[in-house]
């Protein structure tokens, strides 16, 4: 039943999304500007190499996890939608695994696009395509879990939108290491070191998914 | 001179150091309640209250939902001190003078305010419909309401007859509900009414924003659901009309 609960809360936020999707498309195209900018701003050789491209696809891409989840939960308190979710029994218990998943799959989106400029852009060689998506899958269910915790513990607070972005930026610091290590490592063909930092990824993603299905809940209140 | 400039900065970081403790506060707010040895007594107290699970719902003879000693604090004020309330089947009727309460009192049937002593008894079949349509935008009203029903585990057919019942016509039905006026919303709000057929009903101001028409099928409905034995609670300042079938009247402030 609550993986049902789940599965409708996501599905509610991805048709929400299809019918609003302001969210996405500003996150596309904070993403794509980010990348060109970025790459300007260092020179086109510099942004060429693994790291440094790399660091500046995360960097965007916990930028558009933050801008997707605020308009996510801003959608939310417009006409109290989201009393409507938590009066529901289960409702409290399934809305933050649900938004997650749902975000993942839009943050995914989203790096599809961020990635194809960047291959495209930079001129990027990729050594190991397949390590080169595992990690960014991994990266990709890293962010929702953190970011939806901070949006939910701001959620009540007049000043979040800037707020939200000070207080998960440095907690997501690792997280963006292990990305960027990770598709640095995938990108020079290096195998061994792309699942590891897949798998730190992984860790971090489930590590921050017990904290806020634990959290979540009684701090929707 | 010198001195002077020194204590601005002295001053200056004394109340961004201020700034950052109140900050810190009010993020940590919603983590009282998850518990912890950190936390005082009373804080712990309430929560392990919280994460017991909900008490299989035993209404005392002729009660659907209940608070008991409720008290409410929203920030340093207390809404609601000690409350005590028994929701029998029919119609009850809350009513005060702004900011006395009356939300407050539903939302803490509903389960939606902490309380921070006392208890609540309420049925898992409570509807709660605040002051707007609760509806989520990007999607369409008819979406919304099978997705709320799907989620309560109801079948979502009587969606389409409902929001007819409550004059959304088929085409709006469909509409993204942001391109609906404020009372077509309210009206598709309401309609969940007749979609989830819910034991206790809590209403707040239900008469805002719908016109006449609405409003007359609302007292309908409302009279239809004491007929039927369900409890209804309506939070409302005007349609005194409400008043002389209802089996209480609970006046706030």
């Amino acid at each position: 039943m609550t993986l049902q609960r789940i599965r409708l809360i996501a599905a509610r936020e991805a048709r929400a999304e299809r019918g609003q999707p302001e969210g996405l498309v500003t996150a596309a195209t904070f993403v794509a500007t980010l990348i060109l900018v970025e790459s300007l701003a260092v020179g086109p050789l510099a942004a060429g190499r693994a790291e440094i491209a790399s660091a500046l696809f995360w960097i965007a891409m916990a930028f558009a996890a933050i801008l997707v989840t605020g308009r996510s939960f801003e959608r939310e308190l417009e006409d109290d939608a989201l009393d409507a979710v938590l009066a529901l029994p289960g409702g409290r218990d399934a809305i933050y695994a649900g938004k997650a998943l749902a975000l993942a799959a839009l943050i995914a989106l989203v790096a599809i696009v961020g990635g194809a400029l960047s291959l495209l852009l930079l001129s990027l060689d990729v050594a190991l395509p397949g390590h080169l998506a595992l990690v960014t899958i991994a990266g990709v269910l890293a962010l929702p879990p953190v970011v939806v915790l901070f949006v939910v513990l701001a959620l009540r607070l007049r000043s979040r939108g800037a707020l939200v972005p000070i207080l998960v930026l440095p907690v997501l610091v690792p997280q963006l290491v292990a990305a960027t290590n990770g598709t640095a490592a995938a990108m020079s063909g290096d195998m061994a070191g792309a699942i590891g930092w897949s798998g730190l990824l992984v860790a971090f993603a489930l590590v921050y998914s017990v904290l806020g299905l634990t959290i979540v809940p009684a701090a929707l209140e | 001179m010198g001195v002077r400039r020194a204590d601005r900065a002295a001053v200056a970081a004394d109340l961004m150091a201020a700034r950052a403790v109140l900050l810190a506060i009010d993020l940590l707010a919603p983590l009282d309640r998850i518990g912890g040895p950190w936390l005082p007594a009373r804080d712990r107290e309430h929560a392990r209250r919280e994460r017991e699970p909900e008490k299989p719902h035993h209404p005392r003879v002729n009660s659907t939902a209940a608070l008991r000693g409720a008290t409410v604090v929203l920030g340093d004020r207390a809404i609601l001190r000690g409350f005590d309330l028994e929701i029998r089947p029919g119609v009850t009727v809350v009513r005060g003078p702004n900011g006395s309460g009356k939300s407050t009192l539903l939302r803490a049937l509903a389960g939606l305010v902490p309380l921070t002593r006392g208890t609540r008894e309420a049925p898992a079949r409570t509807l709660y419909l605040g002051e707007r349509s609760q509806l989520l935008r990007g999607i369409s009203a008819r979406d919304n309401l099978r997705f709320l029903a799907a989620f309560r585990g109801v079948s979502p057919d009587a969606v389409g007859p409902a929001l007819a019942a409550w004059g959304i016509a088929a085409k709006d039905a469909i509409r993204p509900v942001e391109t609906l006026s404020a009372g077509e919303r309210r009206r598709a709000g309401l309609a969940r009414i007749d979609v989830e057929r819910c034991d206790l009903v809590l209403l707040d101001e239900p008469f805002a924003e719908i016109d006449d028409a609405a409003a007359t099928h609302l007292l309908r409905t409302i009279r239809a659901l004491a007929g039927e034995r369900r409890s209804v609670v309506v939070a409302t300042h005007g349609r005194f009309e409400l008043d002389p079938g209802a089996n209480d009247v609970v006046r706030l402030g």
